[in-house]
């Protein structure tokens, strides 16, 4: 294969044969590519449309419909992909030489007659054409034996049962499966039991009302002022300014600024809620701050001159620093502001971090408003024992404003 | 035309002087037509052969009948220790003229033949050993600076015994690798000791052998081997072989990676293609298929791989390993 004349050409030499037998070989891969194409293509179908079927039990996304559009399209494109692809020649050679008793003849001969410094008028040349010629019938009745290999039930099957479970999946109610997999908000609302309240319908709103007058950290989450012990005397300060102004609410908010005065700050603020007089507020200031004076001993620096003691105020400011943070958690900046219709933070408002500033930034009491009404929820004998003592204190506070 | 009809005749020919010397041959050693056929495909390879075989199996018999079929020169060393290079080569000596005087002559050895067989190489010493190494591969002998060019064709035969190791100077892998074929003479089957009797017994049929072919007739029909079609997928598949063996090579196979140290070199390759041509010619092909190269891998190979000392230990062999690296490889083309 390294010398010659003439490359070989002409049908003169018997190549008729082999040609028709390479061209039938040809149309045999291309044909078989095809069904490997569409057995891709329906095993493609099957594992689309089961993962689509498993994304939609998560999830509930996608549909049927675009599984199948899916599906399709990947089928296609595979049986597209493997119709542009057309078998060369030296492919349906290499198929004749190893299935149908080629033996490297037709790959030789094909490389020959590609081969322009081959000569065509060798012995071996033509030995090799005159085997190609006698062996291509052999080879074409080999080849129109063999059977061509479907093997399409399996994935034919796979497909149909994944199409009818996706199908299936896909067509279960939404709702049902929605509150299966992730109940909603209002399911869960409504999955909670309405019982009423079995405490005694005073004392509750007593609870409540101390409850909802408890003062809150600075909207900010700057530490309150006054908490540490070098703010405490400015603490009595500003509730006894305040409530000398006349304005129990400024004053119960700044003298309830620490958590060891909230049960005190909490009776005066009912005190002064309920209108007992303005004497009243100063003395209760005074025990507030007297009760934040004694949580002050145990906290900063003036707490103790020993080392016990002082560690022990270490201790105490870090638990102070941890409750600051858990309160700034649970009140933050721009919150619902049904939040006023706290009537013991009437007078807050965002951005004022003293109590001193409460006095001086609020000329008047925020109108307060009830929380919305909602017609499905009917109010428990708490809530409206609640709500009747919000609306008798806010009516009172109107008229000793006017 | 005519030309060509002769060319054409001469292919046919050719492969049915190869049929019928394999036939003869196996008329003489009975039992052993996978021996006699690659014996034959080797020596119209222009290759060397090494027999390995228990004493008795007939070897030096078939050296014998082989070259009295192809009417070949034949000439028999046997190696023992003590046996010098210049007793397989020739040397000069100090002779008298006829006319008169003396002077140095060279004197050839054994070697000079067309057939040699070298009976039990293993029991010469190495340095003799060696001395074989020219003649095998440039068919030629160098003696105090001349060149003394050997017959041709020319074919070793070289036998070696399995057993009884003492005393003997394995070949080293450079002498090994000279003989394109090692073949290994296996126990014949019962039938054919019974027809032994029958062929052999009173008489020794390679004394009375005719020949089939001449010394022209070898060079001819090689030759015409040598002509022989090899595609480009033949040649992929005779290089991924031989790849196959080498345990770094990238390619090769698992068997080669676990149990062998060294694999096949690049004479090997030749040696195989070469096998594989004389292989078309008897099936009656002009052009070499994979199946030509299965079918001589296995003697062309199992002398050119160094197993692990591991995977003797582990009883294994070379044709345990070239076993199952053919396996891959087949897989593979």
């Amino acid at each position: 294969m390294n010398t010659g004349r003439h490359p070989p050409t002409g049908d003169t030499d018997g190549s008729t044969g082999v040609r028709a037998l390479l061209g039938a070989v040809r149309r045999r891969l291309w044909l078989e590519r095809l069904v490997a194409a569409l057995r891709l293509a329906l095993w493609s179908w099957a594992a689309i449309l089961a993962i689509a079927a498993a994304l939609h039990l998560a999830s509930g996304r996608p549909g049927l419909a675009v599984a199948v559009v899916v599906a399709t399209v990947a089928g296609l494109a595979a049986l597209g992909w493997a119709a542009l692809q057309r078998p060369s020649e030296a492919e349906s050679a290499l198929y004749a030489d190893r299935r149908l008793d080629g033996e490297s003849a037709y790959s030789t001969w094909l490389e020959a007659r590609t081969d322009a410094g081959l000569a065509n008028d060798t012995p071996p040349l033509r030995r090799l054409v005159q085997w190609t010629a006698a062996a291509a019938p052999r080879s074409r009745s080999t080849l129109e034996a063999l059977h061509l290999p479907l093997r399409l039930a399996r994935p034919f099957a796979a497909a149909v049962i994944c199409t009818v479970v996706a199908a299936l999946v896909t067509a279960l109610p939404a709702a049902g499966r929605g509150a299966e997999v992730e109940p909603s908000g209002q399911a869960r609302e409504s999955s909670q039991p309405a019982e009423p309240l079995s405490l005694d319908d005073d004392a509750l709103a007593q609870e409540l009302a101390a409850e909802l007058s408890t003062p809150r950290d600075s909207p900010d989450g700057s530490p309150t002022p006054g908490r540490g012990s070098m703010q405490r005397p400015r603490d009595g300060d500003a509730a006894t300014s305040a409530v000398a102004a006349g304005d129990p609410i400024a004053a119960q908010a700044t003298a309830s600024s620490d958590d060891a005065r909230q049960a005190t700050a909490a009776e005066a603020s009912v005190a002064a809620a309920g209108a007992e007089g303005a004497a009243a507020a100063p003395r209760t200031a005074d025990e507030a701050g007297e009760a934040s004076s004694a949580v002050a001993r145990g906290s900063g620096r003036e707490a103790g001159a020993s080392r016990d003691e002082l560690a022990a105020a270490a201790g105490s400011r870090a638990l102070q620093g941890a409750l600051a943070v858990q309160r700034r958690d649970v009140i933050r900046p721009g919150e619902d502001s049904s939040r006023q219709a706290d009537m013991g933070q009437a007078g807050i408002y965002e951005g004022e971090t003293s109590a001193s500033g409460v006095a001086d930034a609020l000329p008047e009491p925020a109108a307060a408003r009830p929380p919305a009404a909602r017609r499905e929820i009917a109010l428990t004998p708490a809530e409206a024992a609640f709500a009747a003592n919000w609306a008798e204190t806010a009516r009172s506070m109107r008229t000793q404003q006017r | 035309m005519t030309a060509t009809s002769t060319e054409d005749l001469g292919f046919q020919d050719a492969q049915q002087r190869l049929l019928d010397i394999r036939a003869l041959l196996d008329g003489v050693i009975v039992g052993q037509q996978a021996l006699v056929t690659d014996l034959v495909t080797a020596v119209f390879a222009g290759g060397h052969v090494l027999l390995e075989g228990l004493p008795g199996l007939g070897k030096t018999h078939l050296a014998k009948a082989l070259a009295a079929a192809l009417g070949l020169q034949f000439s028999r060393v046997q190696c023992t220790p003590d046996l010098m290079p210049a007793d397989v080569t020739g040397g000069e000596i100090y002779a008298t003229n006829p006319g008169g005087g003396s002077s140095f002559v060279f004197r050839p050895g054994p070697v000079f033949a067309q057939l040699l067989l070298v009976d039990e190489i293993n029991r010469a010493t190495p340095r003799t050993q060696a001395a074989l190494l020219e003649a095998m591969q440039e068919g030629q002998v160098t003696n105090a600076g001349a060149c003394h060019r050997l017959p041709t064709p020319f074919c070793v035969l070289a036998t070696q015994n399995p057993i009884e190791l003492e005393g003997t100077y394995p070949l080293p892998e450079a002498q090994l690798d000279r003989f394109m074929f090692k073949l290994k003479v296996p126990f014949p089957a019962r039938e054919s000791l019974r027809a032994m009797l029958d062929v052999s017994l009173d008489r020794e049929p390679a004394d009375s052998l005719a020949a089939v072919a001449g010394p022209e007739d070898v060079l001819r029909i090689a030759a015409v081997c040598r002509s022989t079609l090899l595609a480009e997928r033949c040649k992929q598949a005779a290089v991924s072989l031989v790849l196959a063996t080498q345990p770094d090579a990238g390619e090769e196979a698992a068997a080669a990676r676990r149990h062998l140290r060294y694999g096949a070199s690049p004479r090997a390759l030749q040696s195989l293609v070469r096998a594989a041509r004389v292989r078309a010619v008897m099936a009656g092909r002009s052009h070499v298929d994979i199946a030509d190269l299965e079918a001589v891998a296995a003697p062309v190979l199992r002398h050119r791989i160094l197993l692990r000392l591991e995977s003797e230990l582990d009883g294994l062999d070379a044709d345990t390993v070239l076993e199952s690296v053919l396996g891959e490889w087949r897989s593979r083309t």
